[in-house]
């Protein structure tokens, strides 16, 4: 994980033409993007362990109801890319020179929010596609589309907040981000159990 | 409704919505005036945006059908949902392809981050990503559910992207922004419009049925040759 | 069947015995017939109208040069393409069903 973060940031550094483009203003778009990159990698095997040997049915036979193995997957995916994108955050800060001091406390949050709709998106559709043969390969066309809404209004708070702007300017886009991810959790605990019954 | 009955609805509809687009070509061609800043290339609105609006209308009946499928189970709900996404896709394609032909003449370039080319680009894959879904599935059955909770989320994520994309474009207007459907359309262009949306909806419907009927059929000629095999 | 009495309208006047195939190629060739001779005559009567003079009422379209635009006519044609290609597609889909039933 620190691996792919640094190593991102450093390939995106060369993708970048300094002379016209200032890095610390379209990091935080990069953020996002190294987000979304790494998490789909990262809920793409969410379901890899238990399609082997039949544990998903031993699972789904328990009598656990199945949203709370939806939000099961969900916290674990949830942990591991907030991680992720916290230790993105502090790579690309160091590598584009973006002033972390500043709201640092809005951007972690802001970031979190963003973390949990992309994984319960990604969750969801990590199932359906572990049970097609297309796996892994499905997952961008049906999970790019619906994150739009997250990465503009994603980058869209995070970068005033980065520049030192008050909360108070971004908070349209962080309550939209927030009913965002509220809608995709709840979403995804109603419908996880049509996509995994038998 | 009768299979039988479905197919000569559709057919009715159908011929109905073609005689209608001929008369739609009409209008568009003769009778409606040009606008005053775009010229001749205006004309394409016309189409563009029924277009775009009976592909919105396919997906949210899609859902709904899709909702209703997951509840009830009934396969007929789902096929129902299939031809309606089928339709769809054929719409945004044409939204998709009459934008750029539209843009580079209005615009000069032939994409641009418009909400409603964006909002129908992106939904466009949600068509796709439902066909794809429910055609690579061991488990036909397995298959419709997936689908069916791609249409449902596909449909639910649409206004948030709408909304995202309308503030986006706020902050980075088009340096050219062409209006023609704004507050004021004259009289002859709204009638147009509204003629045009009118066909467009009668085609899609005349053609779910149409092919509404022919997946019933193909339904029944399975169930036949399963049972028999 | 209540469909085999309106295809048969179509069908039968020719003295032939209709089957769903043949109703089924007879609608969409009338109908895509019907779609290009309007094509047609609208083209036509443009460019007829281009060259003779126009009541200043109708429009302005012959003031323009068309042929600068062909993405207008691009635009309209590629409509009743995909549209074609729609009906197409459900007809073969029934051809196939239909070829299925007949084994």
């Amino acid at each position: 994980m620190c691996a792919f973060a640094v190593l991102t940031g450093v390939l995106f550094n060369f993708s970048i033409d300094t002379t016209t483009v200032r890095p610390n203003e379209v990091a935080t778009g990069l953020i996002w993007m190294t987000l979304i990159f790494g998490g789909l990698l990262g809920v793409g095997r969410t379901f890899h362990l238990e399609s082997q040997d039949g544990a998903l049915q031993g699972i789904l036979m328990s009598p656990a109801p199945k949203d709370a193995i939806f939000l099961g997957k969900l916290i674990a995916n949830f942990v591991l890319l907030y991680v992720v994108s916290l230790l993105v955050l502090g790579v690309f800060g160091l590598f584009f020179g973006i002033d972390l001091d500043r709201n640092l406390g809005w951007v972690v949050f802001v970031l979190g929010i963003g973390s949990l709709g992309f994984v319960a998106v990604g969750t969801l559709f990590a199932a359906v596609a572990a049970g097609t043969h297309l796996r892994e390969t499905l997952l961008p066309v049906l999970v790019f589309p619906l994150m739009v809404p997250m990465v503009i209004y994603g980058v869209g708070a995070m970068t005033p907040l980065v520049s030192g702007r008050p909360f108070t300017e971004v908070e349209g886009n962080v309550r939209m981000l927030g009913a965002f991810a509220l809608a995709a959790v709840a979403a995804g605990a109603v419908l996880f159990r049509y996509v995994v019954e038998d | 409704m009768t299979t039988a009955g479905m197919r000569r609805g559709g057919i009715v509809l159908t011929v109905l919505g073609l005689a209608g687009l001929i008369a739609l070509y009409w209008m568009c061609f003769f009778w409606v005036s040009t606008e005053v800043n775009q010229g001749v290339v205006q004309r394409i609105f016309y189409v563009h945006v029924p277009a775009a609006w009976t592909s919105f209308l396919a997906i949210g009946f899609a859902a709904l059908a899709s909702g209703m499928y997951l509840w009830l189970r009934d396969d007929r709900l789902d096929r129902a949902a299939l031809c309606a996404i089928e339709g769809g896709l054929v719409f945004a394609t044409l939204v998709l392809t009459t934008g750029p032909l539209w843009g580079k003449i209005a615009w000069g370039t032939y994409w641009t981050w418009e909400p409603r080319l964006t909002l129908t680009l992106l939904l466009w894959f949600i068509f796709v990503g439902y066909i794809m879904v429910r055609n690579s599935t061991e488990d036909p059955d397995k298959g419709k559910r997936f689908a069916a909770v791609v249409a449902i989320i596909g449909a639910m994520d649409i206004p948030f992207i709408h909304l995202s994309v309308v503030w986006f474009r706020s902050l980075h207007p088009e340096p050219v922004v062409a209006k023609p459907d704004g507050p004021t359309l004259p009289g002859d262009m709204l009638v147009t419009l509204l003629f045009g949306v009118l066909v467009f909806s009668l085609l899609f419907f005349g053609l779910f049925l149409f092919r509404y009927a022919v997946e019933a059929l193909r339904a029944e000629a399975d169930l036949r040759s399963r049972s028999t095999a | 069947m209540r469909s085999r009495h309106f295809g048969r309208k179509l069908i039968s006047a020719r003295g032939l015995q209709p089957d769903n195939k043949m109703i089924m190629k007879n609608i969409v060739l009338r109908s895509l017939l019907l779609s290009l001779a309007g094509l047609a005559v609208t083209s036509a009567v443009t460019f007829a109208q281009e060259a003779a003079g126009v009541p200043p009422q109708v429009n302005r379209l012959a003031e323009q040069n068309l042929r600068a635009y062909w993405h207008v006519f691009a635009a309209y044609a590629l409509v009743i393409l995909m549209i074609g290609g729609w009906v197409i597609s459900i007809a073969r889909r029934l051809r196939a069903i239909e070829d299925r039933g007949v084994e």
